[in-house]
């Protein structure tokens, strides 16, 4: 059964992913002045959404956090004060299990500046379950 | 057997403007690489869809990072497909990027006016090269 706050992670997550794949490109999406959307299909790829153009990569891995088989999830995030963006995000899922929809609030540039070194990198990559990283996306989601 | 003639010439003159139309995409990408680290704006302009012309002067160019960085991601080229189908032309190429990363570039093609624009770009971090493609595939919106 998936958990709110275990869809809140993986969020963050996704935008952490795709933050290592390519830093560039993912902050000048993610601060461009307009909307973003992060797409999710039932094979695990995720879109990061550029205007004209899409980041994209196996999102697998972090998604297995879930709980529950993604069938198809789309967040959508807009501006709001500062450096935060709202977000809304609706999460379908394989079987018998309701769509889940939440919104919230999450500082972005927190969530992309708070651990870009190699190390950290890696050790988020290598080990999905890395207790301290995920209190720290808890926290930056539950604001 | 005039007839026969005149539907042959036809025949050769309609291959002349097919040939004139088509386009090695791939050329198109690699001038669009050279040309954004010339970021000669005009030209680039030239290079894109109507469409998404239209909407970098409404909104901006910093809007559509995408089209301002797909070119740079790939350090290394493996290979590379492309289709046409009527007005849409697709190129796929496979190839490395940072840390030695495999990469499928996706580009989505529009041709108007006999100039094929870049419309929809899809940059994809594959798990690994065993993911290639080995055929073009049009990026989609959704």
């Amino acid at each position: 059964m998936a958990s709110k706050i275990g869809i809140k992670i993986t969020i963050a997550k996704l935008i952490e992913i795709a933050y290592i794949k390519n830093k560039g490109l993912t902050t000048k999406i993610v601060r461009k002045k307009g909307k973003f959307k992060i797409t999710i299909d039932q094979n695990g790829k995720v879109k990061l959404h550029g205007s004209a153009g899409v980041l994209a990569f196996n999102g697998s891995l972090a998604l297995e956090a879930i709980g529950a088989k993604v069938k198809f999830a789309t967040i959508h995030f807009s501006k709001a004060e500062g450096n935060s963006a709202n977000y809304r995000a609706n999460f379908s899922f394989a079987g018998n299990q309701a769509a889940i929809l939440i919104t919230g609030t999450l500082n972005i540039e927190e969530l992309i500046t708070s651990c870009s070194g190699l190390l950290c990198n890696a050790a988020k990559l290598l080990n999905g379950n890395n207790k301290r990283n995920e209190e720290r996306l808890k926290e930056i989601m539950e604001n | 057997m005039k007839r026969i003639l005149l539907i042959m010439v036809y025949i050769a003159l309609a291959s002349c403007v097919f040939a004139k139309e088509s386009k090695d995409l791939f050329e198109a990408y690699k001038a669009y690489s050279i040309q954004i680290k010339n970021t000669k704006t005009n030209f680039i302009m030239s290079m894109l869809s109507k469409d998404k012309v239209q909407k970098i002067k409404t909104l901006g160019a910093n809007e559509f990072p995408v089209l301002s960085e797909f070119s740079r991601v790939l350090n290394k080229i493996e290979s590379h497909f492309q289709s046409i189908k009527n007005n849409i032309g697709c190129l796929t190429i496979n190839g490395y990027g940072e840390n030695n990363k495999p990469i499928i570039l996706s580009i989505k093609y529009l041709n108007e006016n006999k100039n094929w624009g870049i419309d929809f770009v899809e940059v994809y971090y594959a798990d690994s090269n065993k993911e290639f493609q080995n055929k073009a595939i049009c990026p989609g919106e959704s």
